[in-house]
């Protein structure tokens, strides 16, 4: 008895791994935009919504296996990641900041209700090759597209820290976010860098929103929680630091999962959301943040 | 200043005599518009006037809807005495939340998000505490009577609605030109300047977030006597405090007309175009809502203002 519910603990925490990997990624788009520009993105969580919903789409249209369509839906967010950033964030950076997240709602009603009148208020959800597909790793039993998410979206962590740490591009951004006007005086175009960076973290909503597609049923008015719980992942880990991005993510996944192990239903959904008040009260700056 | 009283004397009379000309179904419409006057500016009073970006407010309009409708249903408790009680139910839950946030030095956008996670907690908890609904709610059944907060027509819950919002009106103006006001403002444009000077910054935030959750819990009261019943997703409503700092925003953030303009300039927009286009109306107002921060960035009361050019004063900066 005792060593089932110790299998069955440990497959909880697997799993919430698996999404907290998920969670990271969708905080370390806001944090990325968030460092060298000082924008906050409340549609963020719409726009993975909404490449979740293109996914939808070419399945529709084409028969499309959401895994096969996510770098198609990628390659789509990316230059419009940019026209959205050089028409409307690129004007307003420098205004009040709540202007700019009304800003950003403003972009929630408009996708939330296109996607409405586009697929109707019904729960959706696609068939992938991997859906019922189960990995049997001694007495685990992990499911096949949380594995999957969980691969992908390491190494696209992974490449996005390389990226940070190694290129040009990286030591741009870190400049940018550490002293803005010092990078304009060494020359660097912030501009953009700005606008690189904001495409990218669009870009990777429409690599992460398909590998979400098997694990979450779609409604046209899930962005705004995803929205919550990227800005949770993005403020517990110390905002602005990359990796306590990615720790926070584990965190709130492990959270949500030991939540609907041990409370269940309804209430275990508090879990994650308690958590965050408490870290947040024991440390203020977050995980990882500096003192501030 | 002497420029303001007019166009509000006009405003107010055309308010007060609205129900007796305008078709029946638009009288239910505006007692909504109302309604979200009375919250935005409640709202404004720790949000703007204080510089904070606060989502408890759903928390309050929960607390007035339950409470008020709880003593109603299990006592016989007038919804009137109800709303008090409530209020101060709301403003104790503000104080006790607003005293840990504050307490632990948080940043902007972290407090943000923390009283948003209290309030989606709170949500979960209502739609799972069976003793007050649970999930379906709460019935109030029709028994129209002043002392029940019921009418016979939507013009009574209409006059209702605009004392209130009247007061929530007067309570700002008064809050804005009192001490309390301007150690708010000293807050809102620098909180260690302000403290430096003496200013008792947490006791100061806690007394307006008291006067605010009272405000906002009232309309709660009220929007539950409207509707006729409560469930948890109406109750302790993100998508409504979400509007309603829209609403403050796009008006004039900080200023105290603000809220009251933009309310009445976004809902009757969205109302209309809901009107005219089904379906599309939300996508339209949400272009609307953009195209006024790209051209008004400073809301709609500063633009206003510079257009008429009222009150010579310079305007203060929004820190």
């Amino acid at each position: 008895m005792a060593l089932t519910e110790m299998v069955v603990l440990i497959q909880a925490l697997v799993q919430g791994i698996m999404v907290g990997v998920m969670y990271g990624l969708m905080g370390l788009g806001i944090t990325m935009v968030f460092a060298i520009t000082r924008l906050l993105n409340f549609s963020h969580g719409d726009f993975m919504a909404l490449a979740m919903y293109v996914c939808l789409l070419l399945y529709q249209q084409l028969g499309l296996d959401p895994y096969a369509s996510s770098g198609l839906v990628a390659a789509l967010f990316v230059p419009m990641g940019g026209l959205v950033f050089a028409l409307l964030f690129k004007r307003v950076l420098r205004a009040h900041i709540l202007m700019v997240i009304q800003l950003t709602l403003g972009l929630v009603f408009i996708i939330e209700n296109g996607l409405l009148l586009g697929f109707g208020a019904d729960y959706r959800s696609i068939p992938t090759v991997l859906t019922a597909k189960k990995v049997h790793i001694g007495p685990l039993i992990l499911r096949a597209p949380h594995l999957a998410a969980f691969v992908i979206g390491s190494a696209l962590a992974l490449a996005l820290f390389w990226t940070l740490k190694y290129t040009d591009l990286g030591r741009a951004i870190r400049a940018i976010s550490q002293n803005v006007e010092g990078a304009k005086v060494v020359g660097l175009n912030v501009e953009r860098v700005q606008l690189i960076v904001f495409s990218g973290a669009i870009g990777l909503l429409g690599l992460v929103g398909p590998l979400l597609v098997p694990m979450i049923t779609m409604t046209p008015f899930m962005g705004l929680h995803l929205t919550l719980f990227s800005f949770i992942v993005f403020v517990m880990g110390g905002v602005g630091n990359f990796l306590g991005t990615m720790l926070a993510g584990l965190v709130l996944g492990i959270a949500e999962s030991l939540g609907q192990l041990y409370i269940g239903g309804n209430l275990g959904l508090v879990v994650p959301y308690g958590v965050f008040v408490l870290v947040l009260l024991v440390r203020p700056a977050g995980l990882l943040g500096a003192k501030q | 200043m002497k420029g303001k009283w007019i166009p509000a004397a006009c405003v107010m009379s055309i308010l007060a005599i609205a129900p007796l000309i305008m078709p029946a179904h638009w009288i239910k419409s505006l007692t909504l518009v109302l309604l979200f006057v009375l919250w935005a500016c409640a709202w404004n009073i720790i949000g703007g006037l204080g510089g904070e970006i606060n989502f408890l407010h759903p928390l309050f309009i929960g607390a007035g809807a339950y409470v008020s409708t709880m003593l109603y249903l299990q006592q016989g408790i007038s919804p009137w005495a109800g709303m008090v009680i409530g209020g101060l139910v709301a403003s104790l839950l503000g104080v006790v939340l607003g005293a840990i946030c504050y307490r632990s030095g948080l940043p902007h956008l972290s407090f943000a998000l923390i009283t948003l996670g209290f309030t989606y907690i709170g949500q979960i908890i209502a739609s799972s505490w069976e003793y007050i609904g649970g999930s379906v709610g709460l019935m109030i059944r029709p028994n129209p009577g002043f002392w029940r907060i019921q009418f016979e027509t939507n013009t009574g819950y209409y006059y209702v609605t605009l004392v209130f919002a009247l007061m929530a009106v007067a309570v700002t103006v008064l809050i804005s030109r009192s001490r309390l006001g301007y150690y708010l403002a000293a807050i809102r444009h620098n909180e260690q300047a302000a403290e430096a000077v003496g200013v008792d910054s947490v006791r100061i935030r806690l007394t307006a977030l008291a006067i605010s959750a009272f405000l906002t819990a009232a309309g709660g009261t009220l929007y539950t006597q409207i509707m006729g019943y409560i469930e948890p997703h109406s109750a302790v409503n993100i998508e409504a405090v979400i509007e309603v700092i829209m609403f403050a925003v796009v008006g004039g953030y900080g200023t105290v007309w603000g809220p009251v303009v933009g309310t009445f300039l976004l809902m009757p927009i969205g109302e209309l175009i809901r009107a005219v286009w089904p379906g599309l109306h939300l996508v339209i107002y949400g272009v609307i809502v953009i195209a006024v921060i790209m051209f008004a960035p400073n809301g709609v009361a500063a633009w206003i203002e510079t257009v008429l050019s009222v009150g010579s004063r310079p305007r203060q900066p929004i820190a």
